[in-house]
């Protein structure tokens, strides 16, 4: 087996009849490895977090999800529009999303708030060409 | 308590095959991140939202089963993808309230 197993899932705006597809296959990998269940839930939140936040707000993007003996990273990149304050986005209860999403049971702006609270590293990049965030999570 | 034997002591209806999976606490919800970030294995779930992506979410926490009270319409589409991952679909004819009442004197309690 490699040191890296990695694997990167395309995740299109708007899709919302897929939305949690790249989770489920994300959280059936660490299951099958046999990571800790308690560490795969956090990055099984985070990965349908970071999905749907793609889903919702972007023009679509990708999410690779990296595991190397020591941790798991979710890589997310999208191309745009990109988030226009950070600093409120990462608040709890601040959403941008549409009323007819919020309808749905989403936007309730808890989506990069729960990556934080979820990850061991958590960084964020945002312009308008697009938004990129990494996540580390350790493997003790 | 098992999710079948949920069913057969409420009279609820099954909208989905139903298993013999246990049946562990009680979560109501209707913002998925929330209950994404909440909702532990094992839950029997109460939410308004019919649609496909409740399924996604319950698939991805492991809950045991999702409970639609007030008889409100689920889709054939969710209820498609709630057989393809496995998910337990019932039907209340009573609201949330009255689904955590029947739940809450079957012994079923909070995580």
């Amino acid at each position: 087996m490699p040191d890296v197993f990695r694997e990167t899932f395309e995740i299109a705006s708007g899709d919302f009849a897929s939305a949690g597809e790249a989770s489920a296959k994300i959280k059936s990998i660490l299951r099958m490895i046999g990571l800790d269940p308690a560490l795969t839930r956090r990055v099984t939140i985070a990965s349908y977090e970071a999905e749907l936040n793609m889903i919702i707000h972007s023009h679509g993007g990708e999410m690779t999800v990296e595991i190397s003996p020591d941790a798991v990273l979710l890589h997310c990149e999208d191309t745009g529009p990109g988030i226009e304050d950070i600093d409120m986005a990462m608040q709890e209860g601040y959403s941008t999303a549409p009323f007819d999403v919020r309808m749905m049971g989403f936007g309730a702006g808890m989506g990069l708030p729960n990556m934080k609270k979820n990850s061991d590293e958590f960084t964020i990049r945002s312009d308008s060409g697009g938004t990129r965030l990494d996540m580390r999570f350790d493997i003790k | 308590m098992t999710v079948r034997e949920l069913l057969q002591k409420t009279g609820w209806k099954a909208l989905t095959d139903i298993p013999d999976t246990a049946v562990s606490s009680a979560y109501i919800g209707d913002l998925l991140s929330w209950v994404m970030a909440h909702a532990q294995a094992g839950a029997a779930w109460v939410t308004v939202q019919a649609h496909i992506n409740v399924i996604a979410v319950a698939s991805l926490t492991g809950c045991a089963c999702v409970i639609i009270p007030e008889n409100i319409q689920v889709s054939e589409e969710t209820l498609e993808a709630a057989r393809s991952k496995g998910v337990a679909v019932i039907s209340a004819p009573c609201t949330a309230y009255g689904a955590a009442k029947a739940l809450c004197a079957l012994g079923v309690g909070e995580a």
